[in-house]
């Protein structure tokens, strides 16, 4: 069995509604500019989790049932107890012998559950799906809440070996209709830190502290360490394409910067940022985007640290669709209150909440 | 409302799966039936089968008037649902019967709404039992297509 594991598919999920944060900042004074998604009323983290995965699994030609393990990572989901991955699993036909996982606690539970399913699908041969999904809740008139976001993205993970390039073969037609996977992980790399500045209760705004100090002291050095480990361990010397997943668009952007000739993919102009689902959105956003035989740096930051993963392209899709890009084209505006009230847990039928 | 009642019919609640009478190939949903409906064998020999994800709405009725927690209009069809073709996600039986589903209706305009109006299956929270979202599908007209 080979150790090489491919991304075999890759699906985004964009809520349909948006909030123009100018109308956020029309309430509480200041300037706000492009939009941030809206989960409609009967979305949650099982249904928008679902909703990316079925379009991964449907580009990589996969049912369900094929699956050894669903890990999720989300920052907001609200139950102790009840978790997104088995969930998912069920809704997708992925019953039975299962390894499911649900990581959290930080934006690094993307990464985490990606490095998890790596190593399972490179130690089992079994395909692995990770889905990824985040409603960030709101205060209003916190300097976070116009950016707050909501979206899901999912990657399909399947063992391989190594593809050749844009030109050539994959002798084992690791994809199931015989074509190439969309990419390989190439390689990964991982700071742990400790350091935490940002934190946030369950349900609430998070308290970021010092942001110029968190840049300087915990994001710069932990991303720079990450990524660095990624690129050595896939030999790559500069990506064509560059993932950051932050809470903070600037410190994003400036990671991103790091590499000039790269292409920055970020769906924070219209989506915000969606906690643990940024990265898998962002990287499922990249990979449409991406050419056969670029490469694709992706990271994420959160309380504890930062992890990144190099990804070379061979077949990138978009079908079947939706691709990110068009989930972003196709949406509708909701006034102020309907971006507050449907963040929050709500009652039915007059069932009430305890 | 209890746990049981939502185990007992998840199949159909989350993953559409319908069930096929041999006798006379009407298809059942969501309730496994121990009569035809149709030809009225008794027991019937009901196979499952996995529906597609886009049907076409039959008839539908829009509700104004719902406890203040429901956003209305709320509007609720009747949808023909094809079993899944062989090229589908999921294997099934193409060229059978479709099942008629009762589903409500999800992001969809009620000016895009009309009988005949392809709509496509949606993974949504259908209510709250107590804290626990009950999750099951609902339809909307494909997203792109309003």
């Amino acid at each position: 069995m080979s150790d090489v594991v491919v991304i075999a598919g890759h699906g985004g999920y964009v809520p349909l509604y948006r909030i123009d944060r100018a109308d956020v900042a029309e309430q509480h004074g200041g300037r706000g500019s492009g939009e941030s998604a809206v989960p409609g009323r009967d979305e949650n983290h099982v249904t928008m989790a679902s909703e990316a995965a079925e379009t991964a699994l449907a580009r990589a030609d996969l049912d369900g049932g094929a699956l050894g393990a669903v890990v999720s990572a989300s920052v907001t989901d609200p139950f102790a107890e009840h978790g997104v991955a088995a969930h998912v699993a069920y809704r997708l036909g992925a019953t039975g012998d299962v390894r499911t996982g649900d990581f959290r606690a930080t934006g690094r539970a993307a990464t985490d559950a990606l490095a998890f399913a790596r190593d399972f699908v490179a130690a089992r041969g079994d395909p692995a799906l990770l889905v990824a999904a985040d409603v960030m809740p709101v205060e209003q008139g916190h300097d976070d809440e116009a950016y707050s976001g909501a979206g899901a993205g999912a990657l399909v993970l399947a063992p391989g070996d190594a593809v050749d390039g844009p030109d050539g073969t994959h002798p084992d037609g690791t994809h199931p209709d015989g074509t190439d996977p969309v990419g390989t992980v190439a390689g990964t790399g991982a700071e742990t830190t400790g350091f935490v500045e940002r934190h946030r209760l369950h349900g609430e705004a998070a308290t970021s502290g010092d942001g110029k100090f968190e840049g300087e002291a915990g994001f710069g050095p932990a991303v720079e360490a990450a990524a660095g480990r990624a690129l050595a361990a896939a030999g790559i010397e500069a990506p064509d394409r560059v993932v950051v997943a932050a809470h903070d668009a600037r410190m994003a952007s400036g990671a991103a910067s790091e590499f000039p000739d790269a292409t920055h993919d970020s769906t924070f102009d219209g989506v915000g940022y969606a906690g643990a689902a940024t990265f898998a959105l962002d990287l499922a956003h990249s990979l449409e985007s991406a050419a056969a035989g670029e490469t694709v740096l992706a990271a994420a930051y959160g309380p504890g640290g930062a992890d990144a993963v190099a990804v070379e392209v061979a077949a990138p899709r978009t079908d079947p669709g939706p691709s990110v890009a068009e989930l972003l084209d196709s949406k509708e505006y909701v006034p102020y209150a309907t971006h507050v009230a449907n963040r929050e847990r709500f009652d039915y039928e007059g069932v009430t909440v305890a | 409302m209890s746990g049981p009642r939502y185990h007992r019919t998840r199949r159909q609640d989350q993953r559409l799966v319908g069930f096929e009478c041999q006798g006379c190939g009407w298809v059942s949903f969501p309730d496994e039936r121990r009569v035809c409906k149709r030809c009225g064998d008794a027991p019937a020999d009901y196979e499952e089968v996995q529906l597609a994800d886009r049907g076409e709405v039959m008839t539908f009725v829009v509700q104004h008037y719902l406890p203040d927690d429901i956003e209305t209009p709320q509007p609720v069809a009747i949808v023909d649902v094809p079993q899944a073709g062989e090229d589908g996600p999921q294997t099934g039986n193409e060229g059978g019967e479709p099942a008629r589903v009762y589903g409500l209706l999800t992001e969809t305009d009620l000016e895009d709404l009309e009988v005949g109006r392809e709509v496509e299956a949606r993974f949504r929270e259908v209510f709250d039992e107590g804290d626990r979202p009950i999750n099951a599908i609902k339809f909307s007209i494909p997203r792109g297509e309003q």
